[in-house]
């Protein structure tokens, strides 16, 4: 049991990394995307298109297990860092892929009609994005936020194979020593279910005081 | 103050401004005509930099709108626009879609903004509605909001692409009202409308829009009384 809640811990480190990231490159990149120079919207989309369409597995074996074959990344992050950071960059990456479409869809399906009037009083194309389009777009996008969220944290669960100690990685160490498999397994959906739900009722709730205050 | 030399304008294929000239004095209030699809939006779209125009030369507030967008915002922050929608920040309180261009655009301080929103507020005749948001007013009070948020930023020309047609019949009065006060305190405007009455009141000029030209322009007594052009005669008979 404790085995499986040091795992617990690694998970929801892991989860809250990858989330606070992916939101930071989904912002990024759907910036990017929806910009006018043609090399931004190239890059971010070719980004896009490439992790929404290879599955999160098989980019982490080749980031966490096949980068260090061609590239010295271990000796630049160190032999025991890399694993873990290449493992929660990944992950970040691969969120953040459909985080920038939930982004990006926020963001177009404001009224063209708020960004003329911002641009009509003199702001620019920065302060119209922060004061206007974004605070809007960013009520619509809670809720499938939400689920991007919800989502990367039952990914932990992919990290296992590529060896990154977190819930379920520990379950199976568990597992192979006792051969308990039900009960163990079954004990590792119940924390998962419990983070999961926790964190969509927080953001339910959140969502609701929301609308409350700021109408 | 407007300084306008064959401008055209093209979205795609389609040419939609086919080469109009103007010129507009500080003080003036001019109101444009012509039937729908004529192009007038459009080129009130092109005097603030909303639409860019495909050849010509525009000159507005002191400044040159060429083809390069560098410095648009600086021009924007001069001529003020009046939408048919109002186009109200949704997510800003009354007070809030007032002071945003000052405090944000013109960094002025809070208190200052503040008290220059109640001050408009009270000119539009909305003094109490500041901490509404815009769906808790009527379309002929968000007008309102939305030419004292044009006002804050002190702007020497105001635009307005027809501000009255989106309203209730019995709304439009109070939008014209606070618009014809602006006129005679000097304000220079460039109105899209086809409020005949406010034209004759307030208008120093009507200028005729068809197909992308100035057909006819003339004081409002010229044009709705005696206008030369046919195309001019037919478009009022079916207005007027
Ligand atoms: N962004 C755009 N893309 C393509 N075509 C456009 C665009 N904006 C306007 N047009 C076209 O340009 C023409 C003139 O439009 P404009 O809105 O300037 O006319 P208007 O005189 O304001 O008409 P209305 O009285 O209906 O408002 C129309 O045929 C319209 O379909
Ligand atoms: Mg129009």
């Amino acid at each position: 049991m404790d085995v499986l809640l040091s795992g617990l811990k690694y998970t929801v480190e892991f989860s809250i990394i990858a989330i606070i990231l992916m939101v930071i490159i989904g912002l990024i990149a759907a910036l990017m995307r929806l910009s006018n120079f043609f090399l931004f919207r190239w890059i971010a989309t070719v980004y896009v298109e490439l992790f929404r369409s290879t599955p999160l597995l098989v980019q982490l074996f080749f980031i966490v297990l096949g980068l260090p074959a061609i590239l010295p990344v271990n000796d630049w992050f160190g032999q025991r860092n890399y694993p873990v950071i290449a493992t929660a960059l990944t992950l970040a990456l691969n969120e953040g892929a459909y985080v920038t479409e939930i982004i990006r869809a926020g963001i177009l399906g404001i009224d063209r009609g708020q960004k003329e009037a911002a641009a009509s009083i003199g702001m620019t194309k920065f302060q119209t994005m922060r004061y206007i389009v974004l605070p809007q777009a960013f009520k619509r996008m809670i809720p499938p936020m939400v689920n991007q969220a919800a989502q990367t944290i039952k990914d932990t669960s992919l990290l296992a194979p590529v060896g990154v100690v977190e819930l379920l990685y520990k379950t199976e160490i568990v597992v192979s020593s006792t051969f308990a498999s039900f009960k163990f397994y079954g004990v590792c959906a119940i924390l998962y279910f419990i983070i999961i739900f926790a964190v969509s009722k927080t953001a339910s709730y959140l969502e609701r005081r929301f609308q409350v205050d700021k109408r | 103050m407007i300084n306008v030399k064959d401008l055209y304008k093209s979205f795609g294929k389609l040419e939609v401004l086919k080469g109009i000239s103007n010129h507009i004095d500080e003080k003036e209030v001019v109101v444009v005509i012509g039937p729908s699809g004529s192009g007038k939006s459009t080129f009130l779209r092109c005097l603030n930099g909303l639409e860019t125009a495909t050849s010509g030369h525009i000159e507005i507030a002191g400044m040159e709108l060429t083809h390069s967008k560098t410095k648009l915002h600086m021009l924007q922050q001069k001529v003020g626009m009046v939408f048919q929608q109002f186009n109200l920040f949704k997510h800003l309180t009354i007070l809030e879609n007032i002071t945003i261009g000052p405090r944000k655009v013109l960094k002025r301080t809070k208190e200052e903004s503040n008290a220059l929103a109640r001050e408009l507020l009270k000119k539009v005749g909305l003094s109490g509605k500041e901490d509404s948001y815009p769906d808790e007013l009527s379309g002929g009070q968000q007008q309102r909001v939305a030419i004292a948020r044009a006002l804050a930023m002190q702007p020497e020309v105001m635009l307005f692409d027809e501000p009255t047609s989106a309203l209730d019949p019995e709304m439009v009065g109070e939008v014209l009202q606070v618009m014809k006060d602006l006129a005679r305190e000097g304000m220079t405007m460039v109105v899209v409308t086809h409020e005949m009455g406010f034209a004759r009141e307030v208008g120093d000029r009507v200028i005729f829009m068809d197909d992308g030209m100035i057909v006819e322009e003339g004081s409002p007594q010229d044009i709705f009384s005696n206008a030369q052009e046919e195309r001019t005669k037919s478009f009022l008979a079916k207005i007027l």
